[in-house]
C-alpha cells in the first residue's frame, strides 16, 4: 500500500491562510491501514484545526468526510454536495489523491495533509517499511521476493557491495542488507545459481527516468 | 464570581469509575464540576475524545486509567498514557497548555486519592483559567 504520514499541524494551519470554509476529506484505503488519513485521522484532525481557529479568534468553519478512495474519480464525485460551498479543500489522501480531487474541482483549492513517503507494508502496529519503487520492471523472480531496487540503500542489481556487515547495510546498522536477506532466501530455497547469473544493467526508463508514466489496455478501454 | 473551570475526567471502569462512585457515595467533598466518562478500559481512549471533549467546552480534561501492571486488559493503560503523551504535544501546538490534560493512575480502593486528585487538579486547572477555545469570535 501506499505509506503517508500526517504533516505537522502548523504547516496545514498555515497552508489554510485566510479560507473560511474548509472541507477535510479523508480517504477509506491505504491511508486509514497506515493510520494516517482515515475518518479518524479526519476526525483529530478537524477538531484540532476548529481548536487551534478558535484560540486564534478566527471564525472558520471546519467540516470532514472520508470516502472510499480518493485516486478514482467516480468516488471523488461523490464530493460534490460537501465541497460546493467550501472556499478549501484539505486532502488525507496520498498525493494521488489530493491530485484527482484538483482535476475533478478544478475552481476550488486543495492542500496536502500528509506527506506520502512510499511503498511498502506494516513490520508492525505503528512501524512502516518500505517494499517497492514502482520500477516498472520486476526482478523479484531473481532475487528470491527480496527487492534490490528499493530495499538496497544503492539499488544494486548484482550485490551486495564490500560494506555490507553481519546482515547490515553500511549506511545504516539498523537496516537490514537486501543483498544479505536476499542470499539468505536464495540459500533456504536451494536455488542460489540465481545468483551466478549477472544481471545487465537496468533499463530505468521504464522507471521514473522515462518521465511521467501511463499504461494502456487496449482490451478494458470502452 | 470565582471562575469554575468545566472538567472531563475520562474513567476506567475497573478502577476510577468505581472510585469516583464511592467518593460520590460517601459525600464528601466531590466537585460538582468534574463530568465523568466511562470508557470500558483506559485503551479505548481516542485522542478524539479528547479534543472533542475541548471542543464542547472542556477547561480540562482528566485522565484517569488503572496502575501499571493492572490493567484487566493488559496494556489499556500503556495505550492511553502514550494517546495523552501524543495528545498534549498537538494542543501545545495548537495554542492550548497541555496541562489543562492531565493523566493519572488509580485503582478502583483509592476513592480519597481520587478526591484528592480532582481537587488538585481542579486548582491547577483554575490557575490556568478559561481555555482559550471560548473566547468568542
Ligand atoms: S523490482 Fe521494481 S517493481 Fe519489483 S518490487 Fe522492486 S521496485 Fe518494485
Ligand atoms: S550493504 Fe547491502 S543493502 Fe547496503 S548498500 Fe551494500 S548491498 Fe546494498
Amino acid at each position: 500500500m501506499i505509506i503517508a504520514e500526517q504533516k505537522e499541524i502548523s504547516e496545514i494551519i498555515n497552508m489554510v491562510g485566510d479560507h473560511r470554509k474548509i472541507l477535510v476529506i479523508g480517504c477509506d484505503t491505504c491511508v486509514t491501514v497506515c493510520l494516517s488519513g482515515g475518518a479518524k485521522e479526519v476526525a483529530i484532525l478537524a477538531s484540532a484545526l476548529r481548536l487551534a481557529f478558535r484560540v486564534q479568534g478566527k471564525q472558520v468553519e471546519v467540516n470532514e468526510t472520508t470516502i472510499e478512495r480518493q485516486c478514482e474519480i467516480e468516488f471523488v464525485d461523490s464530493l460534490e454536495s460537501m465541497a460546493k460551498d467550501k472556499d478549501l479543500l484539505i486532502s488525507m489522501g496520498c498525493g494521488i489523491g489530493v491530485q484527482t480531487i484538483a482535476e475533478r474541482f478544478f475552481h476550488l483549492p486543495v492542500v496536502p495533509a500528509l506527506n506520502t513517503k512510499f511503498l511498502g507494508l506494516p513490520e508492525k502496529q505503528g512501524v512502516w517499511v518500505e517494499r517497492c519503487q514502482a520500477c516498472g520492471q520486476c526482478v523479484l523472480d531473481k532475487t528470491g521476493g527480496i527487492c534490490p531496487i528499493s530495499r538496497c540503500s544503492k539499488s544494486l542489481l548484482n550485490g551486495p557491495c564490500g560494506g555490507s556487515q553481519n546482515g547490515k547495510c553500511e549506511i545504516n546498522d539498523e537496516i537490514d542488507c537486501a543483498w544479505h536477506l536476499i542470499y539468505e532466501r536464495l540459500k533456504a530455497l536451494n536455488r542460489l545459481e540465481c545468483l551466478e547469473e549477472i544481471m545487465p544493467v537496468k533499463d530505468w526508463s521504464t522507471s521514473r527516468d522515462g518521465g511521467p508514466r501511463k499504461m494502456i489496455r487496449e482490451d478494458m478501454c470502452l | 464570581m470565582d471562575f469554575m473551570p468545566a472538567i472531563v475526567a475520562f474513567c476506567c471502569e475497573n478502577s476510577a469509575f468505581r472510585a469516583a462512585d464511592t467518593a460520590g457515595a460517601k459525600q464528601e467533598g466531590y466537585p460538582s464540576n468534574i463530568k465523568i466518562c466511562r470508557l470500558p478500559c483506559s485503551g479505548k481512549l481516542e485522542i478524539n475524545y479528547i479534543l472533542r471533549a475541548f471542543e464542547e467546552g472542556a477547561d480540562g480534561v482528566f485522565i484517569f486509567a488503572c496502575h501499571p501492571d493492572s490493567c484487566k486488559f493488559l496494556k489499556g493503560n500503556v495505550r492511553a498514557q502514550k494517546r495523552v503523551e501524543h495528545t498534549g504535544a498537538l494542543l501545545e501546538k495548537i495554542g492550548i497548555k497541555k496541562e489543562r490534560l492531565r493523566f493519572f493512575y488509580l485503582s478502583e480502593l483509592e476513592w480519597t486519592k481520587f478526591l484528592d486528585l480532582v481537587q488538585q487538579g481542579n486548582e491547577s486547572i483554575k490557575g490556568l483559567g478559561p481555555c482559550p477555545t471560548k473566547v468568542k469570535v
